[in-house]
């Protein structure tokens, strides 16, 4: 008996708190990448403006692309939506007209991690603070679900978080693909530091020691790809969020239409497989561009099942 | 009671009761010390009453334990178990909202590390006091929308009904279950100069606090969890189930009724108490436009479709409970709930119109109303009350307005209020045009000396004023909190606690008067 306004919230404050915890892990990973890249070594920092699709929006009021500048846009400025405070601060919003259907600890760990970064948003940005801000948003997060798992009934109200969960990690790891792996197929497909920075998207989703156990061989372009797009284990890859949301959507009432496009999404994924793993940067964006248009349509058709259904019968 | 009306000239033919012609004795016994002087006689040193210790420096009785820990703990450590209640109380998001500008800003919730304790003794004189005084609330509304024959039996004036803005006529002729009105009611309590309990008001519109008083607990039995080993402190935290209990209990239909909290929604200075209810009892808590009225019954907007509501907690002020009735424009409550409601399809609690009953004109009858319907006599006091509507007490009221606390019928959270000895003159005239021109709507009181309790200030411990709100549950049966919400007018001398307006608040500490219980003796 989950009223559909708080159904809404729940499924938005979790994709707000999942996109916090991946800008944190981008920004952080991002900043050690680009601290063991030699000087002369081209690599800038408007990936991560491109990643929260930010870029333009962001030209529109800075001139330069400097390391500081672009930071402060993607973790601290209140006229970016997609800014990490703001993100918390949705998350925070949402949660706070849901509080009577989750746990104590789950609004109060989000509630804390606020404060904290509201405290803390100056550290966030220089160098010296920055890892350890982002530590803080990451483990945080990961406390939440770890809430839920430990203390929340699998009931309605937990769906939702999950879909919410899952949608932003499928939505999120096609971005970051689109981004960095585009890029590094292409033009920085020459640089001698190749490998090092295949790693680093790999960590930039917390997902180089799941790939390492999985693969059992060097880091990898082609292997990267495929493993966040196609391993059916990694939660960060698209088949198994994928996977995960047409298992929770199917615990729902009246579900046709998400789990109708959820099995659309994973034929999306296969019939585009050739194409997503041919090593070619134009092939690629193609591919991931429609798997991200599929993503996009499970979340359309979530939102129009349970937060505003077209009619009541 | 010897306090029921103080002075002056009164309405024989209502009230029925001899007035007092010594103004002055009654008066010194409630003002304030060191208060004005003018008009009324006072005693320069009238006493203020100190909560936990007597005027000898002894504690009160259930005050043993926690006088002789105050004693033994030093400043500074009181301090730091202050700081870290603040801590937390941020980190839990335990917060008010207050208005500023236009737009709402979410306050922590102020607690008091101090708490203020009652014996259970006198706790249980209270307890009975208030239970009458709800019964007889409850059926003096029962009994104006029905028969009204508390008007024809000349007890109550009928001018006042037609008058009372909080009188909805749309009411007439219902029978809610129980005959009760006023399901949940929070009481203003204060004790004057000699430690009597008084009634200040009755809120039984939407009143708020309970979930402040139950969060109290949480943080004083983090902060003082030693002391809860030495005594027996009486538990609060059933409330919540009280609460369920009964709204369960009025459904129209028995079975498993589904009951829901409406609240006017996040932007609500009492939102967060609105969640912690519903998270308490597990029910929905809804908006305005979560609910659908069709065929004369009430739905929810679920993600699996409509589902019937069967018991409605309103949080929202009849006027905006429904568009079709009240206010045309509001988007807080639902259109058609009243048809619903009168048609016996869902229960709403408060109902409709209980308001008529916390007026505080009607205040000034409730003594009368009590020995009109239970043929008892009051066993809680309340203050003495000047009836504006009336020539005689009008003049009175206009002439001493600098030492009266003067009213207006029916605003809440202390606006409108003059506190005469403190006011400018401005406020003094702006105040006796408004009762001129509309004497119905005020009331004046003596100025009461609010008793006190230590309270940790920039200055070290030191008295603040408080008074106490208890919660009465009225349904089947009566439920009347195990204490209340002690809220604690923070500057020095201040007599607002009002959270709204800068007030504080404390943990409420019934104490067994036997000491330690059985259990806790043998455990250790």
């Amino acid at each position: 008996m989950l009223l559909s306004r708080v159904g809404g919230n729940l499924y938005w404050a979790a994709r707000y708190l999942e996109r916090a915890a991946s800008t944190a892990r981008i920004v952080r990973e991002h900043t050690n990448m680009l601290i063991d890249m030699p000087i002369d070594e081209r690599v800038t920092w408007e990936p991560l403006l491109s990643i929260s699709g930010e870029a333009s929006s962001y030209g529109a009021v800075h001139e330069t692309f400097d390391e500081l500048s672009i930071i402060k846009w993607v973790v601290s400025e209140a006229s970016n939506s997609t800014s990490l405070v703001n993100s918390m601060e949705s998350a925070r919003e949402s949660l706070r007209s849901s509080r009577e259907v989750i746990p104590t600890q789950l609004w109060a760990t989000v509630n804390d991690l606020f404060l904290y970064m509201s405290a803390q948003l100056d550290h966030a940005i220089e160098r010296a603070g920055r890892a350890r801000f982002c530590d803080r948003v990451i483990s945080d997060v990961q406390l939440c679900w770890g809430v839920v798992e430990d203390s929340m009934r699998r009931d309605e109200a937990n769906a939702l978080l999950a879909l919410g969960r899952y949608v932003e990690r499928a939505d999120m790891t096609t971005r970051v693909l689109d981004v960095r792996a585009v890029g590094l197929l292409g033009e920085g497909s020459d640089s001698p530091h190749v490998n090092l920075q295949w790693a680093g998207v790999l960590r930039s989703m917390s997902a180089l020691e799941m790939y390492q156990r999985a693969v059992r061989s060097p880091v990898d372009g082609s292997e990267v790809i495929k493993f966040l797009l196609g391993d059916d284990a990694c939660p960060r890859s698209v088949r198994h969020n994928l996977a995960q949301l047409e298992r929770i959507t199917a615990t729902l009432p009246r579900a046709a239409r998400p789990l109708q496009a959820c099995a659309h999404a994973r034929a999306v994924l296969s019939s585009r497989w050739d194409q997503l793993t041919a090593s070619d940067p134009g092939q690629l964006r193609v591919g991931l561009d429609a798997v991200q248009v599929a993503v996009g349509q499970v979340s359309d058709a979530v939102i129009a099942t349970f937060v505003f259904p077209d009619a009541y019968p | 009671m010897a306090h029921e009306r103080i002075t002056g000239p009164g309405p024989s033919d209502v009230s029925g009761r001899a007035a007092s012609p010594d103004i002055s004795v009654d008066v010194v016994d409630l003002s304030a010390p060191g208060q004005g002087s003018v008009g009324i006689p006072k005693v320069a040193d009238a006493v203020v009453w100190d909560e936990l210790l007597d005027q000898h420096g002894r504690p009160r009785p259930g005050a043993e334990v926690l006088a002789s820990h105050l004693k033994a703990v030093t400043q500074s450590e009181l301090q730091s178990r202050q700081d870290q209640v603040d801590v937390d109380i941020l980190a839990n998001g335990i917060t008010f909202s207050v208005y500023s500008d236009g737009r709402g800003i979410d306050r922590a919730w102020p607690f008091d590390v101090v708490p203020r304790v009652i014996s259970g003794d006198e706790w249980d004189g209270v307890e009975a006091g208030l239970a009458q005084r709800l019964k007889a609330l409850n059926e003096f509304i029962d009994d104006v929308y029905n028969d009204q024959r508390v008007i024809a039996d000349g007890v109550f004036p009928a001018e006042l009904l037609t008058g009372s803005v909080n009188y909805r006529t749309e009411c007439r002729g219902m029978h809610p279950a129980f005959g009760v009105w006023a399901h949940i009611c929070g009481t203003d309590l204060v004790r004057d100069g000699d430690g009597t309990f008084r009634v200040l008001e009755d809120n039984l519109r939407v009143p708020s606090g309970v979930s402040y008083m139950l969060e109290n607990r949480l943080i004083s039995k983090r902060v003082m969890g030693d002391l809860f080993r030495s005594q027996s402190i009486r538990p609060v935290d059933d409330y919540p189930d009280a609460l369920l209990n009964l709204l369960q209990s009025i459904a129209p239909d028995p079975g498993e009724p589904n009951v829901v909290l409406l609240t006017p929604g996040v932007y609500n200075s009492a939102y967060f108490e609105h969640s912690f209810l519903a998270r308490r009892m597990g029910v929905a808590l809804v908006e305005g436009p979560d609910l659908v009225v069709r065929n004369n019954r009430v739905f929810m907007r679920t993600i699996d479709g409509l589902r019937q509501v069967d018991v409605i907690y309103r949080r929202v002020d009849d006027m905006f409970l429904d568009s079709e009735v009240f206010h045309p424009d509001s988007m807080l409550g639902v259109a058609g709930l009243m048809r619903a409601w009168r048609a016996g399809n869902v229960a709403i609690a408060n109902a409709p119109g209980a308001g008529v009953a916390d007026d505080k004109v009607v205040y000034a009858w409730v003594p009368d109303l009590i020995r009109y319907y239970l043929h008892e006599e009051p066993l809680i006091a309340s203050v003495p009350t000047y009836r504006c509507l009336y020539e005689d007490e009008r003049n009175f009221v206009l002439d001493n307005l600098h030492n009266l606390v003067a009213k207006p019928a029916n605003e809440s959270g202390g606006y409108g209020l003059c506190i005469g000895d403190r006011a400018t003159p401005e406020q003094l005239a702006t105040t006796r045009q408004s009762i001129t021109a509309d004497p119905r709507n005020w009331v004046a009181q003596p100025i009461l000396a609010l008793s006190t309790v230590p309270t940790l200030t920039d200055e070290g411990v030191d008295g603040r004023h408080v008074d106490l709100r208890p919660f009465v549950l009225s349904g089947r049966s009566t439920y009347v909190t195990r204490g209340g919400l002690t809220r604690v007018a923070r500057p020095k001398g201040s007599l607002v606690v009002n959270s709204s307006q800068g007030g504080g608040s404390k943990d409420t500490w019934v104490v067994e008067s036997n000491g330690l219980s059985q259990f806790q003796s043998m455990a250790g």
